[in-house]
């Protein structure tokens, strides 16, 4: 049964995020957007991710969208201006595909899953291998790491009964501190930037 | 053997079905009855009789008219976007309704024991927000328009408020768990350590449901209605009801949060074999519930910008200064919850 | 099944079902009058619905997401304070000091101040 829910969350996720760029109306593409987040929400819950799965919905849902369709309702696209300059974006299709390759890269490199039945998947994944020995020193210290980060069953909050949300805090507040403060500089930045953008208008 | 675990299935979701009405049907009957309860309440405000025609004591007001709202016509703008204009209030109802599945009503009585319940509730409350602002935009009236912007902002700013203020609540208790919240308040009830954060806690519910002194949103002299200014018959009632089961439902949470939820005090020992304990928290509950319109009856309207300024300028530095000052003194006496 | 995702499937089941009731039992007679936008008696003018607002909506917007991470951040020290102890504490005060200027700030700049901006 958790099965099939977890089945279809996420095949609402692929087609509502296909949605969300098929669809005409910038509110109503906005909508399809919430859809991803809540499906995915959804998804990492029935996972057991629950925490991040509802700070998905808190944040990205429930404060990410209502910006973003602030920003549309603010500026009251016409629908025929936006398709007349949807037009024009055609010739950037090489530079999203450049971007969109380089985040296939990242995610193959970063995710080491092997896939052994698709030949295809399989050479593709093969010549990434390979084109990190050619472009990162042989041993991949990084990338372990990162391995071991995503992997809880490596880390050593295994060995005490925490739960999740307890053993998050543990290694957020301990371990992760440096690149928490990190985030308060940038959530710093995040804050005063819109200040003296809205604040310049006024005069 | 086949057919006997299609039987264990079919009696399984028989059984929860069961399970679901029995929170259902209570909650909308007390929904209905909430509505009543204002009515009554704010005549006795004002010296009034309030309905007292249908029913024995006006009794059956509500049920009156939600089957003359249902039995109305729905009229549909035609600029509108027909099905956002549907999608809205549906979404609005659903989201207001489902954050009754986590309430303990008494030891165990609860639908779904959720290790992150009050986030649950979070997450719904800031689900709530799109059904205000798409019924605005959909409508597509300028009433409707600037009654759900004004709405939309004053809600996530209050919430805002209300996630500082169950932050505050977690750090005493240690846990997301609505049962383990009200079990560690068996020694004493958090609102006596709590009393300022139980002050703005309340400000902020009373904003986070658009009750008087923060219902901007339908401020009547300036925006007719505010969001649902369009929205008649069925779709209008999905809104009215889940406002109200949004009222209650944050009464409810009230009473568990900082009032000791279904537990009694110490003094009153239940010797007997019947469970008292969804009593009390129905008590519990009523009591939020009176406040709520007793607010409604005493205190006037804010103007918009008091609403924000108010928010951000005095009740968030409040917030944070207690985000900061309530683990120090559990960190200085080192009386953290394990 | 368990129960919640019973909860799940039938409330939104429970208001499709009213809102089939109001489809079959509801009258349905519009006319032009009926179906125009309200605009208290008056034909409504085109073109001043959803218009464009005031920056300080995206302000309140941007400045809520800020302070929603924040508090997101806050949430796993709340539970786990006992074992992360003292330095995990002072971890998230220095976290809480960077975040108070910007707070000092948004305060100090009346970004913030819907009514003198609307003065101007």
């Amino acid at each position: 049964m958790k099965n099939l829910f977890i089945d279809i969350l996420a095949f609402g996720a692929l087609l509502s995020s296909v949605l969300v760029i098929t669809s005409k109306n910038p509110v109503i593409a906005v909508i399809f957007l919430i859809s991803v987040f809540i499906n995915a929400a959804g998804y990492l819950i029935l996972l057991g991710i629950g925490f991040i799965g509802i700070s998905y919905i808190i944040l990205y849902v429930g404060a990410i969208a209502v910006l973003f369709l602030f920003v549309i309702m603010l500026l009251n696209i016409r629908l025929s201006d936006l398709l007349e300059a949807g037009s024009q974006y055609t010739k950037n299709i090489p530079l999203a595909i450049a971007i969109g390759l380089l985040f296939i890269y990242e995610i193959f490199t970063i995710i080491p899953f092997r896939i052994h039945d698709v030949s295809l998947i399989s050479s593709l994944l093969n010549l990434i291998t390979n084109l990190n020995e050619l472009f990162l020193t042989s041993d991949i210290s990084t990338l372990n790491v990162v391995y071991n980060t995503i992997n809880p069953i490596l880390a050593d909050s295994t060995f005490t009964n925490f739960t999740q949300i307890q053993a998050l805090g543990q290694s957020l507040y301990t371990f992760g501190a440096f690149w928490l403060i990190i985030t308060s500089v940038i959530l710093l930045l995040a804050m005063v930037a819109p200040i003296f953008i809205t604040h310049k208008s006024n005069k | 053997m086949i057919n006997n675990n299609l039987i264990l299935i079919i009696l399984n979701t028989l059984i929860s079905l069961i399970d679901v009405l029995l929170v259902l049907l209570p909650v909308l009957l007390s929904v209905a009855f909430m509505t009543i309860i204002e009515r009554k309440q704010l005549a006795a405000h004002q010296r009034r009789v309030g309905p007292n025609t249908v029913g024995y004591y006006g009794i059956l007001q509500p049920f009156s008219d939600a089957l003359k709202l249902i039995l109305k016509e729905t009229v549909i703008p035609s600029q509108s976007n027909k099905i956002l204009f549907y999608l809205a209030p549906v979404s609005t109802l659903i989201f207001s309704l489902l954050g009754w599945g986590i309430i303990p009503f008494g030891q165990g009585l609860t639908l779904f024991d959720f290790s992150l319940g009050i986030l649950y509730t979070l997450a719904l409350s800031s689900l709530g927000v799109y059904g205000v602002l798409f019924a605005g935009w959909s409508a597509n009236s300028k009433y409707a328009f600037l009654g759900s912007l004004r709405s939309t902002a004053a809600m996530i700013s209050y919430e805002l408020i209300l996630s500082s203020a169950i932050l505050i609540v977690i750090l005493l208790a240690g846990s997301f768990n609505f049962t383990t919240i009200i079990e560690s308040q068996e020694a004493i009830w958090f609102v006596v350590p709590l009393l300022p954060v139980f002050i703005f806690y309340f400000i902020s519910i009373l904003a986070e449901t658009s009750r008087t002194p923060f219902d901007l949103q339908e401020a009547e002299s300036e925006l007719v209605a505010g969001f649902f200014t369009e929205h008649s018959s069925i779709i209008f009632v999905f809104f009215f009801l889940a406002e109200y089961s949004s009222i209650v439902l944050f009464s409810c949470i009230t009473a568990i949060l900082f009032f000791g939820g279904y537990n009694m005090p110490e003094l009153f020992v239940n010797n007997t074999f019947i469970s008292l304990q969804a009593v009390v928290l129905g008590l519990k509950t009523c009591v939020f519930c009176f406040m709520f319109v007793w607010f409604r009856a005493t205190l006037p309207r804010l103007r918009y910008d008091q609403l924000i300024e108010f928010c951000w300028l005095n009740l968030l530095p409040v917030a944070v200064a207690f985000i900061i000052l309530v683990p120090c003194i559990l960190v200085a006496f080192d009386i953290a919850p394990y | 099944m368990d129960n919640i995702s019973m909860l799940f499937i039938f409330v939104p089941i429970l208001s499709l079902i009213l809102l089939a009731l109001n489809l079959l039992l509801a009258p349905h007679l519009p006319y032009e009058a009926k179906v125009s936008a309200y605009e208290c008696g008056y034909v409504a003018l085109p073109g001043q619905t959803r218009s464009t607002f005031q920056i300080q909506f995206y302000l309140v917007a941007i400045l809520f997401l800020v302070f929603d991470l924040e508090i997101l951040l806050i949430l796993p020290i709340a539970v786990s304070l006992y074992q992360v102890g003292t330095f995990g504490f002072s971890v998230a005060v220095i976290f809480f000091i960077v975040l108070t200027i910007g707070f000092v700030l948004e305060i100090g700049s009346g970004a913030i101040n819907i009514s003198t901006s609307a003065n101007h």
